[in-house]
Protein backbone atom coordinates (compact mmCIF):
# COMPACT_ATOMS: atom_id res chain seq x y z
CA UNK A 1 0.00 0.00 0.00
CA UNK A 2 2.55 2.05 0.97
CA UNK A 3 4.74 1.52 -2.67
CA UNK A 4 1.27 2.51 -4.11
CA UNK A 5 0.60 5.16 -2.18
CA UNK A 6 4.47 6.50 -3.11
CA UNK A 7 4.07 5.94 -6.76
CA UNK A 8 0.65 8.13 -7.02
CA UNK A 9 2.35 10.64 -5.18
CA UNK A 10 5.23 10.77 -7.59
CA UNK A 11 2.88 10.36 -10.41
CA UNK A 12 0.75 13.44 -9.09
CA UNK A 13 3.88 15.91 -8.80
CA UNK A 14 5.03 14.15 -12.17
CA UNK A 15 2.09 15.24 -14.23
CA UNK A 16 2.47 18.24 -16.77
CA UNK A 17 -0.78 20.01 -15.88
CA UNK A 18 0.41 20.14 -12.07
CA UNK A 19 3.65 21.71 -12.94
CA UNK A 20 1.53 24.71 -15.52
CA UNK A 21 -0.75 25.40 -12.93
CA UNK A 22 2.17 25.84 -9.92
CA UNK A 23 3.57 27.97 -12.27
CA UNK A 24 0.55 29.97 -13.27
CA UNK A 25 -0.13 29.89 -9.98
CA UNK A 26 3.75 31.46 -8.88
CA UNK A 27 3.28 34.19 -11.63
CA UNK A 28 -0.02 34.77 -10.44
CA UNK A 29 0.88 35.36 -6.78
CA UNK A 30 4.43 37.49 -8.23
CA UNK A 31 1.89 39.78 -10.11
CA UNK A 32 -0.40 40.06 -7.54
CA UNK A 33 2.21 40.84 -4.70
CA UNK A 34 3.74 43.62 -7.24
CA UNK A 35 0.48 45.52 -8.58
CA UNK A 36 -0.14 45.74 -4.71
CA UNK A 37 3.24 46.95 -3.41
CA UNK A 38 3.09 49.47 -6.20
CA UNK A 39 -0.23 50.59 -5.20
CA UNK A 40 0.45 50.89 -1.49
CA UNK A 41 2.94 52.84 -2.52
CA UNK A 42 0.41 55.76 -4.14
CA UNK A 43 -2.46 55.38 -1.80
CA UNK A 44 -5.48 57.88 -2.63
CA UNK A 45 -7.14 59.22 0.68
CA UNK A 46 -10.60 59.58 0.62
CA UNK A 47 -12.55 62.01 2.63
CA UNK A 48 -16.17 61.41 3.70
CA UNK A 49 -18.11 64.21 5.61
CA UNK A 50 -20.56 62.53 8.18
CA UNK A 51 -22.64 64.63 11.27
CA UNK A 52 -19.31 63.75 13.08
CA UNK A 53 -17.25 65.38 11.08
CA UNK A 54 -15.20 64.50 8.01
CA UNK A 55 -13.57 61.41 7.92
CA UNK A 56 -10.33 60.65 6.05
CA UNK A 57 -9.08 56.79 4.71
CA UNK A 58 -6.38 55.99 2.86
CA UNK A 59 -7.25 53.41 0.09
CA UNK A 60 -5.21 50.74 -1.24
CA UNK A 61 -3.10 50.75 1.57
CA UNK A 62 -2.46 47.05 2.04
CA UNK A 63 -2.52 46.31 6.07
CA UNK A 64 -1.59 42.46 7.67
CA UNK A 65 -4.58 42.22 9.29
CA UNK A 66 -6.45 42.20 5.73
CA UNK A 67 -4.07 39.23 4.89
CA UNK A 68 -6.57 36.61 6.65
CA UNK A 69 -9.72 37.65 4.07
CA UNK A 70 -7.16 37.49 1.13
CA UNK A 71 -6.83 33.54 2.65
CA UNK A 72 -10.08 32.88 2.83
CA UNK A 73 -10.84 34.28 -1.22
CA UNK A 74 -8.09 32.50 -2.40
CA UNK A 75 -8.82 29.40 -0.62
CA UNK A 76 -12.49 28.90 -2.52
CA UNK A 77 -10.32 29.11 -5.68
CA UNK A 78 -8.04 26.72 -4.60
CA UNK A 79 -11.14 24.56 -3.96
CA UNK A 80 -12.28 24.67 -7.42
CA UNK A 81 -8.93 23.53 -8.84
CA UNK A 82 -8.83 21.03 -6.82
CA UNK A 83 -11.35 19.03 -7.99
CA UNK A 84 -10.39 19.78 -11.48
CA UNK A 85 -6.75 18.63 -10.84
CA UNK A 86 -8.02 15.59 -9.25
CA UNK A 87 -9.98 14.62 -11.42
CA UNK A 88 -7.78 15.11 -14.29
CA UNK A 89 -5.25 12.72 -12.38
CA UNK A 90 -7.38 10.02 -12.66
CA UNK A 91 -9.72 10.84 -16.05
CA UNK A 92 -6.00 11.12 -18.11
CA UNK A 93 -5.81 7.06 -16.35
CA UNK A 94 -8.74 6.20 -18.16
CA UNK A 95 -8.16 8.02 -21.32
CA UNK A 96 -4.93 6.86 -22.00
CA UNK A 97 -5.73 3.55 -20.82
CA UNK A 98 -2.72 3.31 -18.10
CA UNK A 99 -5.61 2.38 -15.72
CA UNK A 100 -5.52 -1.35 -17.30
CA UNK A 101 -1.59 -1.47 -16.97
CA UNK A 102 -1.88 -0.58 -12.94
CA UNK A 103 -4.73 -2.93 -12.70
CA UNK A 104 -2.17 -5.86 -14.48
CA UNK A 105 0.39 -4.85 -11.21
CA UNK A 106 -2.06 -4.21 -8.66
CA UNK A 107 -5.28 -5.76 -9.34
CA UNK A 108 -6.97 -5.04 -5.69
CA UNK A 109 -9.43 -1.78 -6.96
CA UNK A 110 -9.98 -1.16 -3.72
CA UNK A 111 -6.46 -0.26 -2.45
CA UNK A 112 -6.04 1.11 -6.29
CA UNK A 113 -8.47 4.09 -5.57
CA UNK A 114 -7.68 4.44 -1.54
CA UNK A 115 -3.85 5.17 -2.83
CA UNK A 116 -5.31 7.80 -5.25
CA UNK A 117 -7.88 9.11 -3.02
CA UNK A 118 -5.55 9.55 -0.69
CA UNK A 119 -2.43 10.79 -3.04
CA UNK A 120 -4.80 13.30 -4.40
CA UNK A 121 -5.76 14.56 -0.96
CA UNK A 122 -2.50 14.64 0.45
CA UNK A 123 -1.18 16.40 -2.65
CA UNK A 124 -4.07 19.02 -2.81
CA UNK A 125 -3.61 19.64 0.96
CA UNK A 126 0.28 20.46 0.41
CA UNK A 127 -0.30 22.16 -2.38
CA UNK A 128 -2.59 24.32 -1.48
CA UNK A 129 -0.85 25.26 2.21
CA UNK A 130 2.37 26.11 0.00
CA UNK A 131 0.38 28.42 -2.33
CA UNK A 132 -0.91 30.03 0.91
CA UNK A 133 1.62 30.36 2.09
CA UNK A 134 4.17 31.95 -0.69
CA UNK A 135 0.90 34.53 -1.38
CA UNK A 136 1.21 35.35 2.29
CA UNK A 137 4.28 36.13 1.63
CA UNK A 138 3.93 38.17 -1.16
CA UNK A 139 2.19 40.31 0.14
CA UNK A 140 3.98 40.96 3.12
CA UNK A 141 6.51 43.88 1.85
CA UNK A 142 3.61 45.80 1.02
CA UNK A 143 2.42 45.80 4.27
CA UNK A 144 5.72 46.29 5.85
CA UNK A 145 6.96 48.90 3.38
CA UNK A 146 3.56 50.93 2.62
CA UNK A 147 0.92 49.56 4.77
CA UNK A 148 0.62 48.78 8.49
CA UNK A 149 1.29 45.82 10.63
CA UNK A 150 -1.43 46.64 12.83
CA UNK A 151 -3.21 44.15 15.07
CA UNK A 152 -1.22 41.61 13.61
CA UNK A 153 -0.28 40.12 17.01
CA UNK A 154 -0.45 36.19 18.01
CA UNK A 155 -4.18 35.54 17.93
CA UNK A 156 -4.57 37.14 14.40
CA UNK A 157 -1.11 35.10 13.43
CA UNK A 158 -2.73 31.97 15.27
CA UNK A 159 -6.21 32.79 13.18
CA UNK A 160 -5.09 33.34 9.58
CA UNK A 161 -2.82 29.62 10.25
CA UNK A 162 -6.25 28.34 11.01
CA UNK A 163 -7.94 29.55 7.77
CA UNK A 164 -5.10 28.23 5.87
CA UNK A 165 -5.13 25.10 7.28
CA UNK A 166 -8.76 25.04 7.07
CA UNK A 167 -8.55 26.42 3.36
CA UNK A 168 -6.15 23.35 2.78
CA UNK A 169 -8.57 20.94 4.34
CA UNK A 170 -11.27 21.45 2.15
CA UNK A 171 -8.89 21.43 -0.84
CA UNK A 172 -8.11 18.29 0.03
CA UNK A 173 -12.08 17.17 0.87
CA UNK A 174 -12.40 19.00 -2.90
CA UNK A 175 -9.69 16.68 -4.50
CA UNK A 176 -11.64 13.58 -3.23
CA UNK A 177 -14.90 14.79 -5.42
CA UNK A 178 -12.97 15.36 -8.27
CA UNK A 179 -11.38 12.44 -7.91
CA UNK A 180 -14.43 10.72 -7.53
CA UNK A 181 -16.27 12.51 -10.59
CA UNK A 182 -13.19 11.83 -12.83
CA UNK A 183 -13.89 8.07 -11.99
CA UNK A 184 -17.55 8.37 -12.16
CA UNK A 185 -16.64 9.71 -16.15
CA UNK A 186 -13.64 7.65 -16.82
CA UNK A 187 -13.03 10.69 -18.40
CA UNK A 188 -11.56 14.49 -17.93
CA UNK A 189 -13.22 16.47 -20.19
CA UNK A 190 -16.53 15.13 -18.76
CA UNK A 191 -15.46 15.37 -15.10
CA UNK A 192 -14.65 19.17 -15.67
CA UNK A 193 -17.74 19.96 -17.43
CA UNK A 194 -20.15 18.03 -15.00
CA UNK A 195 -17.68 20.05 -11.80
CA UNK A 196 -18.39 23.61 -13.58
CA UNK A 197 -21.90 22.81 -14.63
CA UNK A 198 -22.92 21.95 -10.97
CA UNK A 199 -20.91 24.33 -9.08
CA UNK A 200 -21.41 27.97 -11.51
CA UNK A 201 -24.44 26.88 -12.91
CA UNK A 202 -26.73 24.57 -10.76
CA UNK A 203 -25.44 26.23 -7.53
CA UNK A 204 -26.25 29.36 -9.05
CA UNK A 205 -29.94 28.44 -9.96
CA UNK A 206 -30.93 26.93 -6.46
CA UNK A 207 -29.36 29.88 -4.98
CA UNK A 208 -31.87 32.34 -7.33
CA UNK A 209 -34.97 29.73 -7.01
CA UNK A 210 -34.41 28.23 -3.70
CA UNK A 211 -32.50 30.29 -1.48
CA UNK A 212 -33.75 28.12 1.20
CA UNK A 213 -31.46 25.32 -0.22
CA UNK A 214 -28.59 27.52 0.05
CA UNK A 215 -27.65 25.44 3.56
CA UNK A 216 -27.24 21.82 1.42
CA UNK A 217 -25.24 23.53 -1.25
CA UNK A 218 -21.14 21.87 -1.71
CA UNK A 219 -19.71 26.00 -2.77
CA UNK A 220 -21.65 26.91 -0.01
CA UNK A 221 -20.69 25.02 2.83
CA UNK A 222 -17.13 25.21 1.77
CA UNK A 223 -16.82 28.65 1.90
CA UNK A 224 -18.58 28.70 5.65
CA UNK A 225 -15.71 26.49 6.76
CA UNK A 226 -12.80 28.09 5.22
CA UNK A 227 -14.43 32.02 6.36
CA UNK A 228 -15.14 29.92 9.50
CA UNK A 229 -18.68 31.36 10.58
CA UNK A 230 -22.26 31.57 9.67
CA UNK A 231 -23.63 33.82 7.16
CA UNK A 232 -26.62 35.66 6.97
CA UNK A 233 -28.22 36.26 3.38
CA UNK A 234 -31.49 38.14 2.59
CA UNK A 235 -33.98 36.16 0.29
CA UNK A 236 -36.47 37.73 -1.93
CA UNK A 237 -38.92 38.18 0.52
CA UNK A 238 -37.12 40.18 3.24
CA UNK A 239 -36.56 37.04 5.55
CA UNK A 240 -32.77 36.24 6.20
CA UNK A 241 -31.15 33.40 5.69
CA UNK A 242 -28.66 32.16 8.51
CA UNK A 243 -26.90 29.07 7.02
CA UNK A 244 -25.07 25.99 8.71
CA UNK A 245 -22.24 27.22 10.72
CA UNK A 246 -18.74 26.23 10.27
CA UNK A 247 -18.55 22.80 11.88
CA UNK A 248 -21.51 21.65 10.10
CA UNK A 249 -20.86 22.89 6.83
CA UNK A 250 -18.07 21.10 7.50
CA UNK A 251 -20.34 17.98 7.68
CA UNK A 252 -21.75 18.86 4.87
CA UNK A 253 -19.16 19.09 2.17
CA UNK A 254 -17.95 15.50 4.13
CA UNK A 255 -20.97 14.32 3.27
CA UNK A 256 -20.29 15.14 -0.40
CA UNK A 257 -17.75 14.01 -0.66
CA UNK A 258 -18.31 10.66 1.23
CA UNK A 259 -20.96 9.43 -0.92
CA UNK A 260 -19.82 10.15 -4.52
CA UNK A 261 -16.66 8.17 -2.98
CA UNK A 262 -18.62 5.69 -2.28
CA UNK A 263 -20.54 5.69 -5.79
CA UNK A 264 -16.88 5.83 -7.29
CA UNK A 265 -15.40 2.99 -5.22
CA UNK A 266 -18.58 0.70 -5.88
CA UNK A 267 -18.74 1.09 -9.47
CA UNK A 268 -14.82 1.15 -9.91
CA UNK A 269 -14.85 -2.44 -7.72
CA UNK A 270 -17.56 -3.61 -9.93
CA UNK A 271 -17.35 -2.38 -13.83
CA UNK A 272 -15.38 -3.97 -16.49
CA UNK A 273 -12.23 -2.42 -17.22
CA UNK A 274 -12.33 -2.36 -21.22
CA UNK B 1 0.56 -28.75 -15.37
CA UNK B 2 -1.41 -26.21 -17.01
CA UNK B 3 -0.36 -22.47 -17.10
CA UNK B 4 -3.11 -21.43 -17.78
CA UNK B 5 -6.81 -22.75 -17.60
CA UNK B 6 -9.86 -21.63 -19.01
CA UNK B 7 -13.07 -23.56 -17.97
CA UNK B 8 -16.35 -22.76 -19.89
CA UNK B 9 -15.40 -19.29 -19.82
CA UNK B 10 -18.57 -16.79 -20.99
CA UNK B 11 -18.82 -13.05 -21.77
CA UNK B 12 -21.91 -11.60 -22.36
CA UNK B 13 -22.37 -7.74 -22.90
CA UNK B 14 -25.90 -6.38 -22.27
CA UNK B 15 -26.81 -3.57 -24.51
CA UNK B 16 -28.38 -0.68 -23.86
CA UNK B 17 -31.65 -0.91 -25.78
CA UNK B 18 -32.07 -4.55 -24.94
CA UNK B 19 -30.19 -7.75 -26.18
CA UNK B 20 -26.45 -8.65 -25.75
CA UNK B 21 -23.53 -9.87 -27.70
CA UNK B 22 -21.65 -12.98 -26.48
CA UNK B 23 -18.18 -12.27 -26.78
CA UNK B 24 -16.51 -15.49 -25.85
CA UNK B 25 -18.92 -18.56 -25.54
CA UNK B 26 -17.58 -21.44 -23.58
CA UNK B 27 -14.58 -21.34 -24.12
CA UNK B 28 -12.34 -24.33 -22.53
CA UNK B 29 -8.34 -23.59 -22.99
CA UNK B 30 -5.29 -24.97 -21.51
CA UNK B 31 -1.84 -23.72 -21.94
CA UNK B 32 0.56 -25.74 -20.92
CA UNK B 33 4.10 -25.13 -18.82
CA UNK B 34 6.94 -24.09 -21.21
CA UNK B 35 6.99 -22.24 -24.34
CA UNK B 36 5.26 -20.47 -26.93
CA UNK B 37 1.52 -20.87 -27.02
CA UNK B 38 -0.37 -18.76 -30.15
CA UNK B 39 -4.09 -17.60 -29.03
CA UNK B 40 -5.36 -16.71 -33.13
CA UNK B 41 -8.66 -15.57 -34.38
CA UNK B 42 -10.13 -13.03 -36.30
CA UNK B 43 -11.30 -9.97 -35.24
CA UNK B 44 -14.30 -9.86 -33.07
CA UNK B 45 -13.53 -13.62 -32.09
CA UNK B 46 -13.09 -12.59 -28.35
CA UNK B 47 -9.00 -13.03 -28.27
CA UNK B 48 -8.82 -9.61 -25.87
CA UNK B 49 -12.08 -10.39 -23.89
CA UNK B 50 -10.52 -13.80 -22.89
CA UNK B 51 -7.12 -12.12 -21.46
CA UNK B 52 -8.81 -9.52 -20.22
CA UNK B 53 -10.85 -12.40 -18.29
CA UNK B 54 -7.59 -13.48 -16.86
CA UNK B 55 -6.33 -10.40 -15.63
CA UNK B 56 -9.18 -9.80 -13.51
CA UNK B 57 -10.14 -6.87 -16.09
CA UNK B 58 -13.48 -8.38 -16.57
CA UNK B 59 -15.88 -10.43 -15.13
CA UNK B 60 -17.21 -13.23 -16.67
CA UNK B 61 -20.80 -13.69 -16.97
CA UNK B 62 -19.60 -17.45 -16.00
CA UNK B 63 -16.73 -20.37 -16.52
CA UNK B 64 -13.58 -20.35 -14.61
CA UNK B 65 -10.00 -18.71 -15.76
CA UNK B 66 -6.93 -20.05 -13.68
CA UNK B 67 -3.30 -18.77 -14.06
CA UNK B 68 -0.63 -20.94 -12.64
CA UNK B 69 -3.51 -22.87 -10.45
CA UNK B 70 -5.00 -19.91 -8.83
CA UNK B 71 -8.90 -18.65 -9.63
CA UNK B 72 -8.05 -15.67 -11.31
CA UNK B 73 -11.46 -14.04 -10.34
CA UNK B 74 -10.52 -15.03 -6.71
CA UNK B 75 -7.02 -14.47 -6.21
CA UNK B 76 -5.65 -13.07 -8.92
CA UNK B 77 -3.07 -10.96 -6.32
CA UNK B 78 -1.00 -14.16 -5.26
CA UNK B 79 -0.03 -15.02 -8.77
CA UNK B 80 -0.16 -11.49 -10.30
CA UNK B 81 3.76 -10.80 -9.49
CA UNK B 82 4.44 -14.08 -11.86
CA UNK B 83 2.19 -12.74 -14.62
CA UNK B 84 3.71 -10.13 -17.18
CA UNK B 85 0.99 -8.60 -19.79
CA UNK B 86 0.01 -6.36 -22.22
CA UNK B 87 -3.50 -6.07 -22.90
CA UNK B 88 -4.28 -4.79 -26.37
CA UNK B 89 -2.05 -1.21 -27.41
CA UNK B 90 0.64 -0.94 -24.82
CA UNK B 91 -0.99 1.97 -22.10
CA UNK B 92 1.49 4.24 -20.66
CA UNK B 93 1.55 8.08 -19.68
CA UNK B 94 3.00 9.57 -22.87
CA UNK B 95 3.79 12.92 -21.12
CA UNK B 96 6.48 10.65 -19.04
CA UNK B 97 9.60 9.41 -20.51
CA UNK B 98 10.04 5.55 -21.01
CA UNK B 99 12.47 4.96 -18.29
CA UNK B 100 10.09 7.01 -15.63
CA UNK B 101 6.86 4.66 -17.16
CA UNK B 102 8.70 1.81 -16.14
CA UNK B 103 10.16 3.44 -12.97
CA UNK B 104 6.43 4.20 -11.57
CA UNK B 105 5.21 0.64 -12.47
CA UNK B 106 8.57 -0.94 -10.71
CA UNK B 107 8.45 1.17 -8.00
CA UNK B 108 5.15 -0.90 -7.21
CA UNK B 109 7.02 -4.29 -6.26
CA UNK B 110 10.14 -2.50 -4.94
CA UNK B 111 11.84 -3.19 -8.57
CA UNK B 112 15.57 -1.36 -9.09
CA UNK B 113 16.19 1.03 -11.43
CA UNK B 114 19.19 -0.87 -12.44
CA UNK B 115 16.42 -3.64 -13.60
CA UNK B 116 14.32 -1.16 -15.74
CA UNK B 117 17.72 -0.11 -17.22
CA UNK B 118 17.80 -3.56 -17.88
CA UNK B 119 15.18 -4.32 -19.46
CA UNK B 120 15.22 -0.99 -21.74
CA UNK B 121 18.41 -2.12 -23.16
CA UNK B 122 16.89 -6.14 -23.58
CA UNK B 123 14.56 -4.14 -25.57
CA UNK B 124 16.14 -1.97 -27.44
CA UNK B 125 15.36 1.35 -25.63
CA UNK B 126 18.55 2.36 -23.81
CA UNK B 127 18.59 5.17 -26.00
CA UNK B 128 15.63 6.46 -26.15
CA UNK B 129 14.36 5.69 -22.63
CA UNK B 130 14.88 9.55 -21.46
CA UNK B 131 12.38 10.39 -24.11
CA UNK B 132 8.68 11.44 -23.85
CA UNK B 133 6.82 8.29 -24.94
CA UNK B 134 4.52 10.52 -26.55
CA UNK B 135 7.80 11.08 -28.96
CA UNK B 136 7.63 6.98 -29.61
CA UNK B 137 6.30 4.90 -32.60
CA UNK B 138 4.21 2.59 -33.00
CA UNK B 139 6.98 -0.36 -32.71
CA UNK B 140 8.70 1.43 -30.06
CA UNK B 141 5.44 2.06 -27.85
CA UNK B 142 5.18 -1.85 -28.09
CA UNK B 143 8.99 -2.56 -27.28
CA UNK B 144 7.84 -0.49 -23.96
CA UNK B 145 5.18 -2.45 -23.53
CA UNK B 146 7.19 -5.62 -24.10
CA UNK B 147 10.13 -4.35 -21.15
CA UNK B 148 7.03 -3.37 -19.02
CA UNK B 149 5.75 -6.75 -19.18
CA UNK B 150 9.34 -7.94 -18.84
CA UNK B 151 10.01 -5.77 -15.77
CA UNK B 152 8.43 -8.30 -13.33
CA UNK B 153 11.05 -11.16 -14.82
CA UNK B 154 7.72 -12.95 -14.98
CA UNK B 155 7.60 -16.93 -15.34
CA UNK B 156 3.80 -16.34 -17.47
CA UNK B 157 4.02 -13.69 -20.19
CA UNK B 158 0.37 -12.70 -21.83
CA UNK B 159 0.64 -10.40 -24.99
CA UNK B 160 -1.98 -9.56 -27.44
CA UNK B 161 -0.95 -8.63 -30.97
CA UNK B 162 3.48 -7.86 -29.30
CA UNK B 163 4.41 -7.37 -33.10
CA UNK B 164 1.79 -4.94 -33.69
CA UNK B 165 3.14 -1.12 -35.39
CA UNK B 166 7.06 -3.11 -35.24
CA UNK B 167 9.39 -3.27 -38.82
CA UNK B 168 10.41 -6.39 -39.43
CA UNK B 169 13.75 -5.91 -38.13
CA UNK B 170 12.18 -5.44 -34.92
CA UNK B 171 9.61 -8.14 -35.77
CA UNK B 172 12.57 -10.20 -35.89
CA UNK B 173 14.67 -9.43 -32.60
CA UNK B 174 10.85 -9.58 -30.68
CA UNK B 175 10.22 -12.83 -32.22
CA UNK B 176 13.28 -14.03 -30.59
CA UNK B 177 13.52 -12.58 -27.65
CA UNK B 178 10.33 -14.44 -26.85
CA UNK B 179 11.01 -17.60 -28.55
CA UNK B 180 14.40 -17.10 -25.92
CA UNK B 181 11.75 -17.03 -23.07
CA UNK B 182 9.98 -19.87 -23.81
CA UNK B 183 13.05 -21.95 -24.63
CA UNK B 184 14.23 -20.73 -20.87
CA UNK B 185 10.97 -22.82 -19.37
CA UNK B 186 8.54 -19.46 -19.29
CA UNK B 187 5.40 -19.45 -21.00
CA UNK B 188 4.32 -17.19 -23.52
CA UNK B 189 0.84 -16.62 -24.28
CA UNK B 190 0.79 -14.45 -27.43
CA UNK B 191 -2.51 -13.39 -29.46
CA UNK B 192 -1.80 -12.66 -32.73
CA UNK B 193 -3.18 -12.23 -36.51
CA UNK B 194 -0.02 -12.30 -37.91
CA UNK B 195 -0.23 -15.87 -39.05
CA UNK B 196 3.66 -16.50 -40.31
CA UNK B 197 4.69 -15.16 -36.89
CA UNK B 198 2.89 -17.78 -35.24
CA UNK B 199 4.29 -20.13 -37.25
CA UNK B 200 7.77 -19.17 -36.55
CA UNK B 201 7.47 -18.44 -33.02
CA UNK B 202 4.90 -20.48 -31.48
CA UNK B 203 4.92 -24.48 -30.00
CA UNK B 204 1.32 -25.22 -30.12
CA UNK B 205 -1.25 -22.64 -30.88
CA UNK B 206 -5.35 -22.23 -30.25
CA UNK B 207 -7.46 -20.77 -32.67
CA UNK B 208 -10.60 -19.04 -31.61
CA UNK B 209 -14.03 -17.92 -33.59
CA UNK B 210 -16.65 -16.56 -32.57
CA UNK B 211 -15.80 -17.14 -28.49
CA UNK B 212 -15.46 -20.83 -29.29
CA UNK B 213 -12.30 -22.65 -29.01
CA UNK B 214 -11.74 -24.25 -32.44
CA UNK B 215 -8.52 -26.29 -32.59
CA UNK B 216 -6.29 -26.22 -30.55
CA UNK B 217 -2.26 -28.07 -30.16
CA UNK B 218 0.72 -28.31 -31.28
CA UNK B 219 1.10 -26.14 -34.96
CA UNK B 220 2.65 -29.02 -36.57
CA UNK B 221 -0.66 -31.49 -35.53
CA UNK B 222 -2.88 -28.86 -36.31
CA UNK B 223 -1.50 -28.07 -40.30
CA UNK B 224 -0.56 -31.92 -40.20
CA UNK B 225 -4.74 -32.41 -39.47
CA UNK B 226 -5.99 -30.22 -41.84
CA UNK B 227 -3.91 -31.48 -44.51
CA UNK B 228 -5.59 -33.27 -47.21
CA UNK B 229 -3.08 -34.96 -48.81
CA UNK B 230 -1.40 -34.89 -51.91
CA UNK B 231 1.75 -32.97 -54.07
CA UNK B 232 2.63 -29.70 -56.12
CA UNK B 233 3.91 -30.60 -58.99
CA UNK B 234 5.53 -28.47 -61.97
CA UNK B 235 6.17 -29.46 -64.97
CA UNK B 236 6.86 -27.29 -68.09
CA UNK B 237 3.46 -27.68 -70.13
CA UNK B 238 0.95 -27.62 -66.58
CA UNK B 239 -2.49 -28.24 -68.88
CA UNK B 240 -0.70 -31.26 -71.10
CA UNK B 241 0.43 -32.55 -67.28
CA UNK B 242 -2.55 -32.33 -65.96
CA UNK B 243 -4.11 -33.88 -69.13
CA UNK B 244 -1.90 -36.67 -68.38
CA UNK B 245 -2.28 -36.96 -64.37
CA UNK B 246 -5.93 -36.75 -65.01
CA UNK B 247 -6.01 -39.65 -67.82
CA UNK B 248 -3.90 -41.79 -65.54
CA UNK B 249 -7.19 -41.21 -62.90
CA UNK B 250 -5.77 -39.06 -60.45
CA UNK B 251 -7.64 -35.82 -59.11
CA UNK B 252 -5.84 -32.47 -59.71
CA UNK B 253 -6.23 -28.86 -60.47
CA UNK B 254 -3.69 -25.61 -61.59
CA UNK B 255 -3.43 -23.58 -59.42
CA UNK B 256 -0.73 -20.79 -58.59
CA UNK B 257 1.51 -21.91 -61.50
CA UNK B 258 1.42 -25.69 -60.80
CA UNK B 259 -0.82 -28.58 -60.36
CA UNK B 260 -2.48 -29.51 -57.17
CA UNK B 261 -2.63 -33.42 -56.69
CA UNK B 262 -4.50 -34.89 -54.29
CA UNK B 263 -3.28 -38.74 -54.20
CA UNK B 264 -2.14 -40.86 -50.89
CA UNK B 265 1.59 -39.70 -49.70
CA UNK B 266 2.71 -43.43 -50.59
CA UNK B 267 1.97 -42.97 -54.25
CA UNK B 268 4.29 -40.25 -55.52
CA UNK B 269 6.12 -42.64 -57.70
CA UNK B 270 3.41 -42.79 -59.59
CA UNK B 271 3.30 -39.14 -60.34
CA UNK B 272 6.86 -39.36 -62.00
CA UNK B 273 6.30 -43.03 -64.08
CA UNK B 274 3.00 -41.44 -65.38
CA UNK B 275 4.58 -38.10 -66.37
CA UNK B 276 8.30 -40.20 -67.86
CA UNK B 277 6.09 -42.05 -69.87
CA UNK B 278 4.35 -38.92 -71.72
CA UNK B 279 8.16 -37.84 -72.04
CA UNK B 280 6.64 -34.37 -69.21
CA UNK B 281 9.82 -34.56 -67.17
CA UNK B 282 9.03 -32.51 -63.49
CA UNK B 283 11.03 -29.57 -62.48
CA UNK B 284 9.31 -29.33 -58.92
CA UNK B 285 7.77 -32.08 -56.65
CA UNK B 286 6.59 -32.05 -52.90
CA UNK B 287 4.24 -32.61 -50.73
CA UNK B 288 0.92 -30.62 -50.48
CA UNK B 289 1.07 -28.96 -46.71
CA UNK B 290 -2.02 -26.84 -45.63
CA UNK B 291 -0.12 -23.25 -43.97
CA UNK B 292 -1.36 -21.81 -41.03
CA UNK B 293 -3.01 -19.33 -43.22
CA UNK B 294 -5.52 -21.45 -44.91
CA UNK B 295 -6.29 -23.60 -42.08
CA UNK B 296 -6.93 -20.72 -39.94
CA UNK B 297 -9.38 -18.74 -42.75
CA UNK B 298 -11.03 -22.20 -43.06
CA UNK B 299 -11.66 -22.87 -39.29
CA UNK B 300 -12.74 -19.65 -38.93
CA UNK B 301 -14.95 -18.92 -41.88
CA UNK B 302 -18.52 -17.97 -41.10
CA UNK B 303 -20.64 -21.07 -41.36
CA UNK B 304 -23.21 -19.43 -43.83
CA UNK B 305 -19.96 -18.34 -45.94
CA UNK B 306 -18.68 -21.73 -45.52
CA UNK B 307 -21.33 -23.43 -46.94
CA UNK B 308 -21.50 -21.02 -49.96
CA UNK B 309 -18.18 -22.00 -50.95
CA UNK B 310 -18.00 -25.55 -50.27
CA UNK B 311 -16.65 -26.15 -53.94
CA UNK B 312 -13.32 -24.17 -52.69
CA UNK B 313 -10.20 -26.37 -52.12
CA UNK B 314 -9.07 -26.37 -48.79
CA UNK B 315 -5.56 -26.66 -48.78
CA UNK B 316 -2.86 -24.61 -50.75
CA UNK B 317 0.18 -24.65 -52.03
CA UNK B 318 2.48 -22.86 -48.83
CA UNK B 319 4.28 -21.43 -51.57
CA UNK B 320 1.89 -19.70 -53.79
CA UNK B 321 2.59 -16.41 -51.29
CA UNK B 322 -1.52 -16.01 -51.01
CA UNK B 323 -4.79 -17.37 -51.86
CA UNK B 324 -5.53 -18.72 -55.62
Amino acid sequence: MIALLRTELRRCWSRRSVHLFGALALAGIILAGVLVFINSAHPMHVCQATQTGTHCRSQNVFNLVDLKQVVRGASISLIVLGIALAASFIGAEWGTGTMTTLLTWEPRRARVYTAKFVAAAIFAFVSAILVLIVLSLALLPSALAHGSTAGADAPWALATAYSILRGAFICALGAGIGLAIGSLARNTTAAVLVTFFYLFVLENLVRGLKPHWMGWLFGDNATIFVIGHKVVAAAADGNPIVTHGPISALLAVCAYTVILTAAAVLLFLRRDVT
Amino acid sequence: MAVIEIEGLKKEYRRLRGGSTVAVNGLDLAVPEGGVFGFLGPNGAGKTTTVRCLLGLIQPTSGVTRLLGVDTQKDLKSVIDRVGSIVETPSLFPGFSGRKNLELLGALQGISRTRVAETLDRVGLGDRGNHRVKTYSLGMKQRLGIAAALLKDPEVLILDEPANGLDPAGIKEIRELLRGLGRDGRTVFVSSHILSEVRQMCDQVAILARGRLIVSGAVEDVLHERSAGGFVVKVPDLHRGLEVLQGAGMEGTIKNGAISVKLAADRSPSITEVLAREGIYLSELRPLEADLETVFLELTRDPAAQGASAQEPDVQDPGSGGRG
